[in-house]
């Protein structure tokens, strides 16, 4: 799959069944769980290593859900008790990209992030973006140039220019971010 | 019980003291501190203070509406790593 343009995204993970009415506890893997647990909203499933859902798996419709401290209780047509709902525990569940949310001004998604190149204001090398985490109030993202890695605020006074399209990050680190 | 308003916020004095002498000299340097549960006041907007999480030093970017929070607020002591890199539904913005 095209990682730049793929057509699905991950948006959940099936946890363990909960109760005996086939919900379950799904982690959270959106900015939006609002608009994606919605009541009528389908969602394909995928197993394991799947960049795409297993045609083999049945998409569901998602009946109710409610969010709790760790994701949410979620219920989905045609899962009616424990049983039927452990047959799908450990699927992530995927949307068609069409379906989502559309990005904001100046908003990316954590997979447009890695791998891009970051180069300071100066024109001088720093590394490739290997991870994006989620923290607040801006995220973090971890620099490796295969020797050491870094962590830089997300922010738009440090990140100046996200150019997605040729896969570069431009920075300007304050003095010592860099020697962390 | 929360602490008493008589006192004040509790701020590091050695990291406000050097935060303080960077504005004085118009300067933007990471500060190291160990100081997770000093208040964030309003001398640091604008600087990145690099808060020691047990392991390692998160900078962290501070801006308005981070005062009079905690600086160990914004530097968790777990980083989570993602979904074993699956193409999720996650955004961020500058």
């Amino acid at each position: 799959m095209d990682r730049a343009a793929p057509s699905y995204l991950v948006v959940g993970f099936l946890g363990k069944p909960h109760g005996t009415h086939g919900e379950f506890l799904a982690t959270l893997l959106t900015d939006h769980p609002e608009s994606v647990f919605a009541p009528g909203v389908v969602l394909y499933l995928g197993r394991g290593d799947d960049d795409e859902p297993n045609p083999d798996l049945p998409p569901l419709t998602v009946t109710e859900a409610r969010p709790v401290q760790r994701g949410c209780i979620v219920a989905f047509s045609g899962i009616e008790d424990r049983n039927e709902a452990e047959a799908y525990q450990g699927c992530y569940l995927f949307r068609p990209v069409a379906e989502l949310a559309p990005l904001e001004e100046d908003e990316v998604f954590y997979h447009q992030l890695l791998g891009m190149r970051v180069v300071t204001v100066d024109g001088s090398e720093v590394g490739t973006v290997t991870e994006v985490f989620d923290t607040a109030p801006s995220d973090l993202i971890q620099v490796s140039d295969g020797e050491r890695e870094v962590l830089i605020p997300f922010q738009r006074r440090i990140v100046t220019d996200v150019d997605i399209e040729a896969g570069v990050l431009v920075i300007d680190p304050p003095e010592g971010l860099l020697d962390l | 019980m929360p602490r008493s308003v008589k006192k004040g916020p509790f701020i590091d004095d050695r990291l406000l003291k050097r935060v303080e002498d960077m504005n004085s000299r118009g300067e933007k340097k990471v500060v190291k501190t160990w100081a997770r549960a000093s208040t964030i006041s309003p001398e640091f907007v604008g600087h990145t203070v690099a808060v020691h999480n047990g392991n390692k030093f998160i900078p962290v970017y501070i801006t308005e509406n981070m005062v009079g929070h905690k600086l160990g607020e914004f530097a968790a002591t777990r980083l989570f790593r993602g979904h074993g890199g699956k193409l999720a539904d996650k955004r961020s913005k500058r």
